[in-house]
C-alpha cells in the first residue's frame, strides 16, 4: 500500500472543487494546476497550493500532459487526480505518471487504452458475454459501410472509433444518404480525435441511456453501485441524470448490473468507472455502449443514493487498499435527480454565455446538493465548457424527487449571464418527463415543439 | 474648483505661505492629479501622490521588461548573467526543463540585464518572472 500525502488535481471547475474537498476531508494536501484564466478561480483558492501551468487555451494547459506531470512532480505530489474530461481518459497521462513515480488516480494505461478505443471495447464486451448493438467494427470504405448497413438494417449510426462523450456520431436514415454520412463521419472523426476510423451500429429509435457505476481495486474486487438513467440529452450531451432507473424493467436493470461487473472484471479494472448501455424500449433489449474510465459528471446521483463517497473511494483504491465495501452492503435508497446548469442561452440554440455572474443564489436544504465552482462576481471564461453547477435533489420516490427538483430550480437564481435554469424548469413541467415516458431524442423533439419554444422565449422576455 | 483671480503683472505673482497652503488645499479638494502653474519666470507644480506612482510606474514599464517562464519546469541559466550584461532579442538566457521538454528562454528585447530574479534550478510556474532587462531605446 502507498500512503498518499499530496494530490495534484489536473482539472478545473466544479470537479476540481469536488476532488479538493474530498482530499482535504481525507487529510491530504492538494495542488491544482491552473491556466492563466483560472488563477483566481475557486479551486485555486481552495487548494493548498495552485500553480499556473499554461495560458488559457486548453491545448496549452489542461490538455498538456507534460505540464501536468511536471507540475505534479515539481510540487512534491505523490498522486494525480485527472477529474473528468481533458486528460481523464488519456492513457498517455497514466503512463507518464507511472514513469515519474506519481500515482495516477484511475485505471492502468493499458485498461484505458483497451476500453477507450470504442471498437476494442465492443470486442471486449462481446468476449465478456455482454450484448452489443448489432454493428460492424472498422468500416474502412463506403462499400464496406453499405454492406454492413444493409445487414444491420437502416437507420444506422456511424461512430468515431476514438470518440466518446457523445461526439463524432452521425445518424443515417437510408442508403441514399450513406455516402454523404460516411464521408462526414470520417472527416469529423479525424478533426475531433485525430483518427478517421469509424464503425457502424444499429440506430435505436426509442432509446434510454442507462449506465452502471463500478469500483474495482488492485486485489480483483469489483462491485457495482447501481445504475443511473441519463436519457434526457441534447445532441448526445446529458442534461438530466437520475437514479435508480425505475422506468426500465427490473430484470433488465439487474442484467445490466451483472454485465457491467463481468465486463470490468474481465479487464481487472482498477478505480471508478461507468459502463454505459442503450436500452431499446421497442425490443426490451439492452446493448453495451461504452466504458468511461473515470469519475463521471453525474457521480453525485450514485453518492446520494448509496451514501458512498466515490472520490474518496478513488483515493483509497489508488493507495492499493482493498475495497472497504462488499456488494451486499450497497443499497440504493430513495430517488435522486441531477440537473446540469450551463451558461447557455437555451432560447437561442444554447448559445454559450460567458461573462460575469452578478448574482448567484443557490437552493439549500437537507436533501439538496449543489456542486459548483461559481460565486457572485465570478467571470465565466470563454475557453472551457459551459457547466456552472450541478443541482442534485433526493426524494422518497421519483414523484417526490421531481417535485423537489422543480422547487429547487425555482429558487436557483443566476443574473449576469444566460443559463439553462428556465429551460430545465420547462422540461420538468412536461408530462413526458413526469411520467417517465422519455427517450434520448425527446429533448430535441421538444426543441421543435412551438409550445415549448414559446415557453422558453417567454422566460427570456 | 475655486477659480483664481487673473494676475495683472509679474509683481502680483508673489505667493505668501498662506497662499500656497490655500492652493494646496484647493488642489487636494479638486481631485485633480496634477497642477502645473506657470507665469513668466515662476512655476508652481503640484502632483497627487498616486499620480506620482503612476508616472513612475509608467516610466519604469517603458524602460524595463520582465522575461517570464514559458512553461512549468526547472530553470537552468545558460551562463552566469551579471547585471549590466548586454543582450539582444535573440540572446538565449536559459532553459525551462520539464519532464519531456526543454523550452528556451530568450531576452526578446535589446538591453542590459537588470537582474536575474530567481536562482538556477528554481522550479517555476508558467509566467513566473525570471529576468528583468533594462530596455535600450531602438
Amino acid at each position: 500500500m502507498t500512503a498518499l500525502k499530496r494530490i495534484f488535481i489536473a482539472n478545473r471547475g466544479e470537479i476540481a472543487v469536488r476532488v479538493i474537498r474530498a482530499c482535504h476531508e481525507a487529510g491530504l494536501e492538494t495542488v491544482i494546476g491552473v491556466s492563466e484564466a483560472d488563477i483566481d478561480s475557486l479551486p485555486a483558492q481552495l487548494a493548498s497550493r495552485s500553480i499556473c501551468i499554461g495560458p488559457a487555451p486548453s491545448w496549452a494547459s489542461y490538455l498538456d500532459i507534460d505540464a501536468a506531470v511536471t507540475a505534479a512532480l515539481g510540487t512534491g505530489c505523490d498522486a494525480l487526480h485527472p477529474g473528468y474530461g481533458f486528460l481523464a481518459e488519456n492513457a498517455d497521462l497514466s503512463d507518464a505518471c507511472a514513469r515519474v513515480g506519481v500515482t495516477f488516480v484511475g485505471p492502468k494505461a493499458e485498461t484505458i487504452r483497451s476500453l477507450g478505443d470504442k471498437v476494442s471495447a465492443r470486442r471486449l464486451a462481446q468476449k465478456a458475454g455482454v450484448p452489443v448493438v448489432p454493428g460492424r467494427d472498422n468500416v474502412s470504405s463506403y462499400e464496406d459501410a453499405l454492406k454492413a448497413a444493409e445487414e444491420i438494417g437502416f437507420p444506422i449510426l456511424l461512430k468515431a472509433a476514438k470518440g466518446g462523450g457523445g461526439r463524432g456520431m452521425q445518424v443515417v436514415q437510408s442508403a441514399d444518404r450513406l455516402h454523404n454520412g460516411f464521408d462526414n463521419a470520417r472527416a469529423e472523426a479525424l478533426a475531433s480525435f485525430g483518427d478517421d476510423t469509424v464503425y457502424i451500429e444499429r440506430f435505436v429509435r426509442l432509446a434510454r441511456h442507462v449506465e452502471v457505476q463500478v469500483l474495482g481495486d488492485r486485489h480483483g474486487n469489483i462491485i457495482h453501485l447501481g445504475e443511473r438513467d441519463c436519457t434526457l440529452q441534447r445532441r448526445h450531451q446529458k442534461i438530466v441524470e437520475e437514479g435508480p432507473a425505475c422506468d426500465v424493467p427490473a430484470a433488465r436493470v439487474e442484467e445490466m448490473r451483472k454485465a457491467a461487473v463481468e465486463l470490468v472484471r474481465s479487464v481487472a479494472y482498477q478505480g471508478a468507472g461507468t459502463v454505459e448501455f442503450i436500452f431499446d424500449q421497442d425490443r426490451n433489449e439492452f446493448y453495451f455502449l461504452e466504458v468511461n474510465t473515470r469519475i463521471q459528471v453525474e457521480h453525485p446521483v450514485t453518492e446520494m443514493l448509496t451514501g458512498v463517497d466515490l472520490v474518496a473511494e478513488q483515493l483509497n483504491i489508488a493507495t492499493g487498499a482493498p475495497l472497504a465495501l462488499k456488494q451486499n452492503q450497497i443499497r440504493l435508497t430513495g430517488h435522486v435527480i441531477e440537473c446540469r446548469i450551463n451558461a447557455e442561452a437555451a432560447a437561442d440554440d444554447f448559445r454559450p454565455s460567458p461573462g460575469e455572474i452578478i448574482q448567484w443564489s443557490v437552493p439549500e436544504g437537507k436533501d439538496i446538493r449543489v456542486d459548483t465552482h461559481c460565486y457572485p462576481g465570478y467571470i465565466v471564461p470563454t475557453h472551457y465548457d459551459s457547466l456552472l453547477a450541478k443541482l442534485i435533489v433526493v426524494g422518497r420516490d421519483r414523484g417526490d424527487a421531481l417535485q423537489r427538483m422543480s422547487e429547487a430550480l425555482r429558487t436557483f437564481s443566476i443574473f449576469g449571464i444566460d443559463n439553462t435554469i428556465s429551460f430545465l424548469g420547462a422540461l420538468f413541467e412536461r408530462h413526458e418527463v413526469k411520467s417517465g415516458a422519455i427517450n434520448t431524442r425527446l429533448v430535441e423533439s421538444l426543441l421543435e415543439d412551438s409550445e415549448f419554444i414559446k415557453r422558453l422565449e417567454g422566460e427570456r422576455q | 474648483m475655486t477659480a483664481l483671480k487673473p494676475l495683472q503683472s509679474d509683481e502680483e505673482w508673489a505667493f505668501s505661505d498662506s497662499d500656497v497652503c490655500r492652493l494646496i488645499r484647493v488642489f487636494k479638494a479638486s481631485g485633480s492629479r496634477s497642477l502645473d502653474l506657470r507665469h513668466l519666470s515662476t512655476r508652481l507644480k503640484l502632483k497627487a501622490p498616486s499620480f506620482v506612482e503612476y508616472e513612475t510606474a509608467t516610466e519604469a514599464e517603458r524602460t524595463t521588461k520582465q522575461v517570464k517562464s514559458t512553461g512549468v519546469g526547472t530553470f537552468h541559466a545558460i551562463r552566469e548573467w551579471a547585471p549590466g550584461t548586454s543582450v539582444t532579442a535573440e540572446t538565449l538566457l536559459g532553459h525551462v526543463r520539464s519532464v519531456s521538454r526543454e523550452r528556451e528562454l530568450r531576452a526578446e528585447c535589446n538591453g542590459v540585464i537588470a537582474a536575474q530574479l530567481v536562482p538556477d534550478c528554481t522550479f517555476l510556474a508558467y509566467g513566473d518572472p525570471v529576468f528583468e532587462i533594462r530596455v535600450c531605446p531602438a
